[in-house]
């Protein structure tokens, strides 16, 4: 794909430009975290963050989100789609590159998830490469960053002469095109830099963990039960990494009257609960924590490899460094990959 | 804070637009509710929301405002109503126990892998059922009946805990009548009962059939399916030809919401009829090896 450049005066003049023809969602700084919200003043936006604590998901998969309203006087069901575009800005590689997981897992035929579908094709994913990636960070293992991932439109770099920008999609090149003016042709020297930060970020966090991703399918048979039953102990249930998580899919549906209709709402689920699997019989197939921890990890590295073809861990390190029991799963890369 | 503006997109459940959204139920009104046994009923609603189905496949069934539930269909593709036999167990099946004719409930399906009907042709078939686990059976056999030239000798193996939970007693009579082998059998007689008792695994020997190249379809309870499978063999049934519904707990139906997720298989779109082979994949709890 080609290759751009703006200048970094000119991010805000973008910024602003974009946020007046769609919803621009960006990270900023809130009560001491950085988060994503609807960016009303673009001189909020700052590129010096490592990531959010949170992750993007929530846009395209809102944590509660109404499936549809039934009027039992009229007949008739209604579902709700939600069409204003929006903007993702500031997404880093390994988030977008979740989106592109998610795409493989609930746009797989033959049944869409509609509701996602709706979200996803409303919006435009702009990335922000990693230079200076979080310590818990291993997108390396997964090819999902740092610099460029597979879920989004555009991608910007930050260099010291401004940001190199690639147009990843139709989508992206259709934003260049609109904003012309901004964007110009990125030039050698600018490209010898971008070139040169690939390698020294990469070199970085190979130093930190190698591991062959493909050995990781089918560990399930490898793994045994001790070292999740290890780790089991200190799991207190919380479900923070699934919630946290980029591309933790799960969802759970609670229906109920309101006012004059039936509603469905659904909201994340996490497989960490006890009640995931349990059926109104008293059955359960996963019955202790060992297992359902045995399925969060195997899920990830080996479950959906083996059945969407893409890997359900983007090594954001989210996770790891918001685990309150400091569960990590860079022990089963470590371990076996 | 709500970052989009809802349009109204407003449909009465066409078949062309529950395509777009296959998490939409098509509302249905119920027809007649039999009593089974002391805790399942079996509810006919119509008109049929979904034209094609293979015996074997579940829908998802809405009370509008308590929750949905997978159920196997009962009755057979060629009715035009459909039927499903509900256990009273959770919200939603106690919900469906209060409801009468002329309630609506919402469906969507149907979906999963029904019972392998092209493998049956010319061949002997053996069903082996567990208390409400013969629910996905009777489509079945119903489906076999039907086209009856079709297949060599069909026998059913039924057990239950007791008598009065065995389920479609009145239509043993008939079934037989059309020339399916029954054997019926309870873990505890009761009243007047004369036949075998014993769990299902004690007369899993009395049918004759050619073994070789039996079909053998089972569903019940996971405990049941292991030593039913377990039996199998041992009498000589080829593994080739051994297929289980199995059951989970499911949300969506279509492979999105992650709860029958297991292995690499999905129950809700792999299954829930899977293969003797299939079903060694599964990881533990969920095998019923």
């Amino acid at each position: 794909m080609k290759m751009f450049s703006i200048r970094e005066e000119n991010l805000k003049v973008f910024l602003r430009e974009l946020s007046l023809k769609h919803v621009l969602i960006a990270p900023f700084k809130r009560d001491g975290y950085f988060e994503f919200d609807v960016l009303r003043n673009p001189d909020d936006f700052n590129v010096n963050y490592t990531n959010t604590r949170l992750s993007p998901k929530r846009f395209f998969m809102p944590q509660r989100q109404l499936v549809f309203k039934h009027y039992p006087r009229k007949g008739f069901t209604e579902e709700l789609k939600e069409n204003s575009s929006v903007v993702l800005f500031g997404i880093r590689p390994c988030d977008a590159s979740a989106l592109s997981v998610l795409d493989n897992v609930l746009l797989n035929p033959p049944h869409k998830d509609a509701l996602y579908e709706n979200r996803r094709k409303n919006a435009i994913v702009v990335s922000l490469s990693c230079t200076k990636p979080m310590t818990e960070c291993f997108c390396n293992v997964f090819e999902t960053g740092p610099i460029r991932g597979t879920g989004e439109d555009l991608t910007f770099t930050h260099t010291s002469k401004g940001f190199v920008v690639e147009a990843r999609t139709q989508k992206g090149i259709a934003v260049i095109g609109e904003f012309g003016e901004l964007f110009r042709e990125a030039d050698g020297e600018m490209l010898n830099e971008y070139n040169k930060l690939i390698r020294e970020v990469l070199d970085e966090m190979g130093s930190r963990l190698k591991v062959d991703k493909t050995r990781l399918i089918g560990i399930e048979k490898e793994a045994g039960e001790e070292f999740f039953q290890l780790n089991a102990q200190r799991c207190i249930e919380c479900s923070l990494c699934s919630f946290a998580c980029p591309l933790c899919y799960c969802f759970e549906t609670e229906d109920y009257w309101e006012k004059d209709s039936y509603v469905r709402f659904r909201g994340w689920d996490t497989c960490i609960s006890p009640l995931f699997t349990k059926m109104a019989s008293g059955l359960d197939p996963r019955v202790t924590k060992a297992d359902r921890l045995c399925h969060r990890f195997c899920h990830k590295l080996s479950r959906i490899p083996l059945t969407f073809n893409a890997y359900g861990c983007v090594g954001c390190g989210r996770c790891v460094s918001l685990c309150p029991a400091g569960i990590d799963i860079r022990e089963v890369l470590r371990k076996w990959g | 804070m709500r970052l989009t503006m809802p349009s109204r997109n407003r449909h009465k459940g066409g078949v062309e637009e529950m395509g777009l959204n296959p998490y939409i139920p098509k509302p249905v009104k119920i027809i007649r509710v039999k009593d089974e046994t002391p805790d399942t009923k079996t509810i006919t609603i119509g008109p049929k929301p979904f034209d094609e189905f293979t015996p074997g496949q579940f829908a998802m069934v809405t009370v509008y405002g308590v929750g949905e539930a997978p159920f196997s269909i009962c009755s057979p593709p060629s009715d035009n109503n459909l039927q499903f036999s509900i256990r009273k167990m959770g919200s939603v099946t106690t919900a469906i126990h209060e409801a009468s004719p002329g309630d609506e409930i919402g469906v969507r399906g149907p979906y999963g892998r029904g019972w392998p009907l092209g493998e049956m042709r010319n061949r002997d078939i053996l069903l082996v059922g567990g208390g409400i686990g013969f629910a996905p059976l009777r489509p079945l056999l119903l489906h076999l009946l039907e086209n009856r030239n079709k297949y060599g000798r069909i026998a059913v193996c039924y057990g239950a805990r007791s008598p009065s939970l065995l389920m479609y007693r009145d239509e043993f009579e008939e079934w037989m009548k059309q020339g399916v082998d029954l054997y019926l059998t309870v873990d505890v007689g009761e009243g007047d009962w004369k036949g075998n008792v014993g769990v299902v695994t004690t007369i899993l020997d009395k049918p004759s059939l050619n073994k070789a190249e039996t079909i053998v379809c089972t569903c019940g309870p996971p405990v049941m399916i292991k030593f039913v499978l377990k039996k199998l063999v041992e009498l000589e049934y080829s593994k080739e030809n051994i297929y289980a519904s199995l059951e989970s707990k499911m949300r969506c139906g279509v492979g999105k919401c992650g709860h029958c997720h297991f292995g690499s298989k999905h129950v809700c779109i792999d299954g829930p009829v899977f293969k003797y082979d299939e079903m060694a994949t599964l990881p533990k709890g969920m095998s019923p090896f």
